[in-house]
């Protein structure tokens, strides 16, 4: 299925007079693809995530998602998993597996116990004895388990160790649908660039390109990660 | 994880090389179901996608057949196996005497090594 | 919307039940600490410091649970939570506003127990029927328009404590726009005093500003009534605006 699932036109975004992070940005993404957005970091990736999530306003350009423009619908349909923990520190995990089934229709607790038990994270484990490793892990399993039409993943690999990568990257696959877009967003790529089929480099908040994946591979005879190294070599 | 994937290269072609692979071992056998498309992406832990793409090579081969709404299996045709076979067989001897020919050996060499490891094994 | 307030009491009552744990303790300890004469001057300095006290932590806390779960890390959760901001104003709004009526009965229950405990302490201990009998007699004063004067007084307050919590939010909220980058807290300090004074000197030109130099208690109860109209007017004024800063200036780098 492929319907333009987010649109972006003409995005940018600046910080004051000075710094831009997002400048002029094109984009549709269609659903039923794991899309990788690679740059390396200040390239704009996530600003370009915050905008999408309603985070950061002020910008031009003109953002649609699923044909709507970001509000409470978009966010309902949107499971973000952002770079930083965003749980009390007080918090169990329990705790915030209630909030999820209290407060997103489409989360699915079974689903989300059964990701943990692989996790090996334990249901009554309180987050702030939690690994940096782990609240990462532990918030994937819950952005993961919710049946979303668009994922948004800021590096979710980051700090993992890499038995735990294959892991998450089975999860990922595991929850990949026709009818959902994935759109992660990081700057190690080796690992990951075999689960993308289309990628974005991103540069200096503008878009170097937007290609399959596997073309690039058979155009250049390079991997996405040496892609990567050249493209954004300084 | 099944294979290792380099990523230098199409990983449809690698999956579909893998693929051709079981069939040509025997491993699936004539007629045999494969595994759904799904099952695929997180056995090699690649995009679905990439996985469809590879199975269409190898339906356009004809080394397998979509069944509507049932699923892809292993063609019956033992004849075009049995070619594949071969034919992959002598891209490994000419890869092999490639190298071989590399390090300086000559043919009567390449012979006498074969024929002394092959009895040994 | 109830579950919301559920889980913004849940995500706060720790910090709260703490403060009101300090202040009961205080209450019941100084009688025994301190040789204090009730109604003395002494006194009165221990009421004051008691209520300020409660009454400035509890403003923290409100003014912190919102800065913290709004644009901290937290505010990744709050802010792409599948609701409208202004549902999401609206449960910390009441939340805040339980805490603020739990606090006022906790103010209440301290300032009660000091009473009663520093009496004994004085040798004149008085016993709770002697203590209901004479509110027994209080209550019967109360004749209507008494009872009016109360019950304006008791929607004012509650009118007023709405404004005053999202005048906060507003604050904390319009520093968290474009215009402004670094100092935040100090920012979102001076734009509430600075909002403060500009509001008070336009209700004055409007003629607005409420002189409750009055005499008679009719007169007291109309004036409560301008009051209660005028505080809820800009409750909802600052609740519209601080939904719209969120809504399209918001910047969010936790």
């Amino acid at each position: 299925m492929s319907d333009n699932l987010i649109q972006i036109e003409n995005l940018s975004k600046s910080y004051g007079r000075s710094k831009v992070a997002l400048s002029n940005v094109n984009l549709t993404l269609s659903s039923g693809k794991i899309i990788g957005l690679l740059g390396p970091n200040g390239s704009g990736k996530t600003t370009l995530i915050k905008v999408l999530n309603g985070l950061l306003k002020d910008y031009i350009g003109k953002l649609s998602i699923d044909g709507n423009p970001v509000g409470a619908y978009t966010k309902s349909i949107i499971s973000y998993l952002p770079d930083e923990s965003y749980f009390a520190d007080w918090m169990k995990v329990n705790d915030a597996i209630g909030i999820f089934k209290d407060l997103y229709t489409d989360f699915d607790e079974v689903e989300a116990l059964k990701i943990l038990q692989r996790l090996n994270i334990s249901p009554e484990l309180k987050i702030k004895k939690m690994s940096k490793g782990m609240k990462e892990r532990f918030q994937l399993a819950l952005v993961m388990s919710r049946k979303a039409k668009i994922y948004i993943l800021d590096e979710p690999i980051g700090g993992v160790d890499p038995a735990a990568r294959e892991v998450i990257l089975d999860i990922i696959l595991n929850h990949y649908s026709e009818d959902s877009l994935v759109l992660i967003s990081t700057h190690l790529i080796s690992d990951i660039e075999k689960i993308f089929e289309e990628v974005i480099f991103l540069k200096n908040g503008a878009v170097e390109f937007h290609r399959n994946a596997e073309e690039l591979r058979e155009e250049t005879g390079k991997s996405m990660d040496e892609l990567f190294r050249e493209v954004f070599r300084c | 994880m099944a294979i290792v994937f380099n990523s230098n290269i199409p990983i449809y072609l690698q999956v579909k090389e893998d693929i051709e692979m079981t069939i040509i071992t025997g491993l699936k056998k004539s007629g045999e179901k494969l595994d759904s498309v799904r099952d695929l992406a997180l056995y090699y832990g690649v995009n679905p996608n990439t996985i469809q793409r590879a199975l269409s090579e190898l339906e356009r081969s004809g080394l397998i057949f979509t069944q509507r709404a049932v699923g892809k299996y292993v063609t019956l045709d033992e004849e075009l196996v049995k070619e594949l076979k071969k034919r992959v067989s002598v891209e490994k001897v000419k890869e092999f005497i490639s190298r071989m020919v590399e390090l300086g050996n000559n043919q009567e060499e390449i012979i006498r090594l074969i024929n002394q490891e092959m009895g040994e094994l | 919307m109830l579950k919301l307030i559920k889980y913004e009491l849940i995500r706060s009552y720790r910090n709260y039940f703490m403060l009101f744990v300090v202040y009961l303790a205080v209450c019941v300890v100084v009688p025994f600490v301190a040789n204090i004469d009730l109604l003395s001057d002494l006194f009165f300095l221990v009421f004051i410091v008691l209520v300020v006290g409660l009454s400035f932590s509890i403003f923290i806390s409100i003014v912190m649970d919102f800065w913290k779960s709004m644009f901290s890390r937290e505010g990744y959760l709050t802010l792409t939570l599948p609701l409208s901001t202004a549902e999401v104003l609206l449960a910390k709004l009441i939340a805040a506003f339980i805490w603020v009526v739990v606090a006022s009965f906790v103010l209440l229950l301290g300032v009660f127990i000091l009473c009663m405990l520093l009496l004994h302490v004085m040798g004149e201990g008085v016993s709770l029927s002697e203590v209901f009998e004479a509110f027994g007699i209080v209550i019967k004063y109360i004749d209507g328009e008494t009872l009016l004067t109360i019950v304006l007084t008791i929607v004012a307050l509650v009118v007023s404590g709405f404004q005053s919590i999202i005048y906060l939010y507003t604050c904390m909220s319009a520093v968290h726009t474009k215009l402004v980058r670094n100092a935040r807290p100090l920012f979102a300090i001076i734009l509430y005093f600075l909002g403060s004074l500009a509001l008070s000197w336009i209700l004055g030109l409007l003629g607005l500003n409420i002189d409750y130099t009055v005499s008679t208690l009719s007169e007291f109860n109309s004036l409560y009534i301008m009051q209660i109209l005028i505080s809820g007017l800009l409750a909802v004024a600052f609740f519209f605006t601080t939904a719209y800063i969120i809504d399209n200036h918001i910047e969010l780098d936790a």
